[in-house]
C-alpha cells in the first residue's frame, strides 16, 4: 500500500448516515428540551454537595441540607436576602426581660398533616435541641438558650442564661418538627413540615424533588416545583448551566466567570459571602511568635493582584478584618496592610532574618475545599519568596487538614482557611480567636478581654465599641495574613428572578420567573 | 468441576478479605472522623467525647475485629453523614450504577464485535477497512474524564441534544455510558480482531472455504473460536469498569455507588466508605468468578478437565 487511499463513496455514505441518524435518535427519546421554559413554575437548582440528612437539627450545612430543609419547614423567625431578621411562624416578638423573649405564633401556622404549630410544638423542639443525649449538631449554635415556656396556646417564651443578642439570628436556624410525627418517623430520612414545600422524592445523596403545598398557611411561593440536583463537580455545574439543564447555581468558581458571562442566556450575580479567607498564623510557636514577622508577611503579599487576576475582581481585599461587613458588630473604618515589600524586608531584618539566617515557613492548604484556595496559596508563596522568605506548600485532603487544625503542635506556621459564623454575630466569629479557643493559635489578653466583655454586655453602643477595640487589636497584632472575603458567584437562567445572598442560602421560595403568572 | 468451584470460591474470599484489610488500614491512617463531624468551634473535649461515643478511640486491632465480625454477619454500622445503615445507602444507589455499567458493557461488546468483524474478516483493505481501529486507538489514548468533558461540550452544550448531568430521563445514561465504554472498547476490539484473524488463518477455516462455505459462515465459525480470549478480557474489563464508574459518575453527576464513594471519602465517613468498597470489591471478584465459570460454558475442555489445565 502506498499513501492513504481516498475515502470511498460507501464510507462517506456510512459516515453521513451515522451523523444524520444521531439527532433523529436523540429526538425520538424523551428528554429535557434545553432552554424550553414551557413550565414557568418549575426550577432546577444545582447543589455542590449531596444532602446528607433531612433532620434540620442535625446539620449545619447552609448551602445544601438547610437550604432544602428551609423550604420544607418553618422557623420562628427567618433571615431575608437583605440579612435582616423577619417573621416566619412567629408574627411578632419582643424582649420581656433581659433573658426572656416572647414570641407570638401565626394563628394559622400548621404542619402539612393539619396539626397546628403551637406553643407546645416550640417547647418540644427546644427540648429536643438542648437534650445532650440527642447529640444534635445544631445545638452548638445556641450556647445561651436554656428552655422554652408556654404562655398560652399561641404564645411562647424563650429563656436564655445571659442576655443574648444573637438569639434571633440563631433562631432563624431552628426548624420546627411536629412532635407526634417525629416520634413515629425517622427525621433523618423523612420529612413532614410546616413550610411552603413538601418533599415528593428523596434518596440519600440523590436528587430531591419538592412541590409547593396548596394548603400552606403563609404566602404562596411563585415556583411550584423544585428539583435540587446534586452536581459535585464544578465542570458539571457549568455545563449544566450552559446547556440549560440547571436554572440556578450558587458558589461558582471565579475562574469560570468569563465562560458563563459569554452565554447570553445566563445572568451572573456576584457579591461578598459572609465567609472570610485568610492564612492563619501559628503565633504559639516558631517564627510567627514575633509580631514583626506576622506584619512582614502581611506587607509582603499583594492582595489586590490576587483578587484581580485569580479571582477576576469578584471581591476586594479585606481591610484587615477577620469578618465581612455582613456581621452584626462589624467595625467600619479599618484599613488593610498595603503591599510594601521593602517594609516587609525591613521588618524581617529587624526580627533577625536575612541572608545568613533565612526565614523558612510551611504553608498548608486543604485541597479542593475552598474556591481557588490552592491557586491563591501558590501566589502568596511566590510573593513571600520575592522578599527572601522560603515557603514550603503542603496540599492535604480536608479531613487530614482538620486533624492538624485541632492540634496546636501539629499546625504549621501558616494555614489557609476560610471562616464564617452562621448566625452572623461578631461574638461568634471572634470567639474562634479568643485565648481559650483551641482554634485561635493566638493568646492575646487585650483581644480576649474585649470580646468577652462585648459578649456579656447588653448595651449596643458599648458592645460595638468593644468589638471595635478587638478588631483594631487583631489588625495590629496580625494573628492572620489578611486576604479577602470568599467570592460568591451566582448564575441563574435569564428570566429567573432571584436575589443572590451573601450567606449561602438557596431558597426556591425567593425565586420567580419573570412574567410568569400563577 | 466441584473442586474447581471450591478452589475458586476460597480464593475469592481470600481476595475480598485482603482488599478490605488494605482499605481499612489506609482509611484509619487518615485520622479520626469525629474531627470532621464535630461542628466548627467545638472544644477538643467535645471531639474526644464524640470519638469515644463512635468507638474511634478504641485500639485499631479491636476496631478491625469488630468491623469484620459485623461484616460477616452482614451488619454495617450507620453512615456518619447519612445517619442510616451504610449498606442501605449503598444499595439505594446500586441500581443507577448497574444500569450505567451494563449499558456501557453491552455497548462496548457490540461495538467490539462489529469493529472486529469489519476490520478482521478480510486481509488488507487499508484505510477503508482500518478506520474504526484508528478510532479505537484514539479512545484508548485519551483519558476517560477528558472524553467525558468533550462529550458534554459537544452533545450537551453546543448541540444541546443530550442531558449532561444526573439520571433524570432515559437519555441521561447515553453520555456517561459512552464515556465508560470508551475505556473498555479498545482492548476488547483488539483482542477480538486479532483472534479472529488468527482463527481465519487456521486450517479449519481454509477447509471451510475450500468446501465452498460462504465467507459469512466461515467468519461466523471463526468468531466463535475467538470468543474465549474475548470473554476473558471482557471479564477483566468489567472489573475495571466498576473502578471507572467512580470517575465517570463524578463527571456526569450520576447518582451511583462510585460517586457515593467519593462523597464518603471526602466526609471521612468510614462506615460508608467501607460498605461501599466492600460492595465494589465483592462485585469485582464475583464478576471474575462468573467469567471463570463462563469458560466452562464456552469451552467444553475446561469442563471436562475439571479446570486442571490451568
Amino acid at each position: 500500500m502506498t499513501g492513504t487511499p481516498p475515502l470511498t463513496r460507501r464510507g462517506l455514505l456510512g459516515l453521513g448516515a451515522g451523523l444524520a441518524l444521531s439527532p433523529a435518535l436523540a429526538g425520538c427519546l424523551p428528554g429535557d428540551t434545553p432552554r424550553d421554559r414551557a413550565d414557568a413554575s418549575r426550577v432546577v437548582i444545582g447543589l455542590s454537595a449531596a444532602v446528607t440528612t433531612l433532620d434540620p437539627m442535625n446539620t449545619t450545612s447552609v448551602g445544601t441540607d438547610l437550604s432544602v430543609l428551609s423550604s420544607v419547614h418553618s422557623s420562628l423567625v427567618t433571615r431575608g436576602p437583605d440579612l435582616t431578621i423577619g417573621p416566619d411562624a412567629a408574627t411578632s416578638w419582643r424582649r420581656v426581660a433581659p433573658t426572656r423573649w416572647r414570641f407570638h405564633l401565626h394563628p394559622r401556622a400548621a404542619f402539612a398533616d393539619g396539626t397546628p404549630l403551637d406553643a407546645d410544638v416550640v417547647v418540644w423542639n427546644v427540648r429536643r435541641l438542648l437534650d445532650a443525649a440527642n447529640a444534635l449538631r445544631m445545638t452548638s449554635n445556641f450556647p445561651g438558650l436554656t428552655r422554652a415556656e408556654k404562655v398560652d396556646r399561641r404564645t411562647v417564651d424563650l429563656v436564655t442564661s445571659r442576655p443574648d443578642a444573637d438569639l434571633l439570628g440563631a433562631l432563624s436556624f431552628l426548624y420546627l418538627l411536629e412532635p407526634r410525627w417525629a416520634a413515629r418517623h425517622k427525621p433523618a430520612t423523612e420529612a413532614m413540615g410546616s413550610g411552603p414545600y413538601a418533599i415528593t422524592d428523596y434518596s440519600p445523596g440523590g436528587t430531591i424533588e419538592l412541590r409547593a403545598r396548596d394548603d400552606y398557611w403563609g404566602p404562596a411561593p411563585a415556583i411550584r416545583r423544585v428539583t435540587f440536583r446534586v452536581t459535585p463537580s464544578e465542570a458539571a455545574r457549568v455545563s449544566g448551566l450552559l446547556s440549560g439543564e440547571l436554572d440556578a447555581v450558587a458558589g461558582l468558581d471565579p475562574q469560570d466567570l468569563n465562560r458563563l458571562r459569554a452565554d447570553r442566556g445566563l445572568r451572573i450575580q456576584r457579591l461578598d459571602t459572609t465567609r472570610m479567607a485568610f492564612i492563619k498564623l501559628n503565633t504559639l510557636k516558631g517564627p510567627m511568635r514575633d509580631v514583626r514577622v506576622r506584619r512582614a508577611v502581611n506587607y509582603a503579599v499583594d492582595k489586590r493582584a490576587i483578587t484581580s487576576s485569580l479571582l477576576k475582581n469578584t471581591v476586594a481585599p479585606s481591610p484587615g478584618q477577620l469578618m465581612t461587613a455582613s456581621y452584626s458588630g462589624y467595625t467600619e473604618g479599618l484599613t488593610g496592610y498595603p503591599h510594601d515589600p521593602d517594609r516587609a524586608r525591613a521588618l524581617l531584618r529587624e526580627a533577625g532574618y536575612g541572608r545568613g539566617r533565612p526565614l523558612r515557613l510551611e504553608l498548608t492548604v486543604p485541597s479542593g475545599q475552598y474556591v481557588a484556595g490552592e491557586l491563591v496559596v501558590q501566589a502568596v508563596a511566590q510573593q513571600l519568596r520575592e522578599t527572601g522568605v522560603s515557603v514550603k506548600i503542603n496540599s492535604v485532603p480536608f479531613a487530614v487538614y482538620m486533624q492538624k487544625y485541632l492540634q496546636q503542635k501539629a499546625m504549621p506556621d501558616m494555614q489557609y482557611i476560610t471562616q464564617a459564623w452562621p448566625t452572623l454575630a461578631a461574638g461568634g466569629l471572634y470567639g474562634l480567636f479568643v485565648s481559650s479557643s483551641p482554634y485561635a493559635y493566638w493568646d492575646d489578653e487585650e483581644f480576649t478581654d474585649a470580646v468577652t466583655r462585648a459578649r456579656g454586655t447588653d448595651d449596643r453602643t458599648e458592645r460595638d465599641a468593644l468589638y471595635a477595640r478587638a478588631a483594631r487589636r487583631a489588625r495590629d497584632q496580625a494573628p492572620v495574613l489578611f486576604l479577602f472575603p470568599q467570592p460568591g458567584l451566582y448564575a441563574t437562567a435569564e428570566g429567573l428572578t432571584w436575589r443572590a445572598r451573601p450567606d449561602d442560602w438557596v431558597r426556591p421560595a425567593e425565586m420567580s420567573w419573570k412574567g410568569a403568572t400563577r | 468441576m466441584i473442586r474447581f468451584l471450591v478452589r475458586r470460591l476460597a480464593l475469592t474470599v481470600l481476595a475480598v478479605w485482603g482488599a478490605l484489610s488494605a482499605v481499612f488500614c489506609l482509611l484509619h491512617s487518615s485520622g479520626d472522623p469525629a474531627v470532621m463531624m464535630a461542628p466548627v468551634g467545638s472544644p477538643p473535649e467535645k471531639v474526644a467525647q464524640l470519638s469515644h461515643a463512635l468507638g474511634y478511640d478504641r485500639p485499631l486491632a479491636e476496631q478491625y475485629a469488630s468491623f469484620f465480625g459485623d461484616a460477616l454477619r452482614g451488619h454495617f454500622p450507620d453512615s456518619l453523614t447519612f445517619q442510616q445503615p451504610a449498606m442501605d445507602v449503598v444499595l439505594q444507589r446500586l441500581g443507577a450504577t448497574v444500569l450505567l455499567a451494563s449499558v456501557a458493557l453491552a455497548g462496548a461488546a457490540a461495538a467490539a464485535l462489529l469493529i472486529g468483524v469489519w476490520t478482521g474478516s478480510r486481509e488488507g483493505g487499508g484505510a477503508r477497512r482500518e478506520w474504526p481501529m484508528w478510532l479505537v486507538f484514539l479512545t484508548q489514548s485519551v483519558p476517560g474524564f477528558y472524553i467525558g468533558v468533550l462529550l458534554v461540550w459537544v452533545f450537551g452544550v453546543e448541540l444541546a441534544w443530550l442531558p449532561t448531568s444526573g439520571a433524570t430521563t432515559a437519555t441521561s445514561v447515553l453520555l456517561p455510558a459512552v464515556t465508560l465504554a470508551c475505556g473498555v472498547l479498545p482492548p476488547l476490539a483488539r483482542v477480538f480482531r486479532d483472534n479472529l484473524r488468527g482463527e481465519l488463518a487456521r486450517p479449519y477455516s481454509r477447509t471451510g472455504t475450500a468446501l465452498g462455505m460462504s465467507r459469512a459462515r466461515v467468519v461466523r465459525h471463526a468468531a466463535y473460536g475467538s470468543m474465549l480470549p474475548t470473554v476473558t478480557v471482557l471479564g477483566l474489563e468489567a472489573g475495571a469498569l466498576l473502578g471507572g464508574t467512580v470517575i465517570v459518575e463524578s463527571v456526569f453527576s450520576w447518582p451511583g455507588v462510585g460517586q457515593l464513594a467519593i462523597t464518603a471519602l471526602q466526609n471521612q465517613d468510614y462506615p460508608l466508605v467501607l460498605a461501599d468498597l466492600t460492595f465494589l470489591i465483592i462485585a469485582f471478584v464475583v464478576v471474575n468468578l462468573v467469567v471463570d465459570l463462563l469458560y466452562g460454558v464456552l469451552d467444553p475442555r475446561v469442563r471436562h478437565q475439571g479446570g486442571q489445565s490451568r
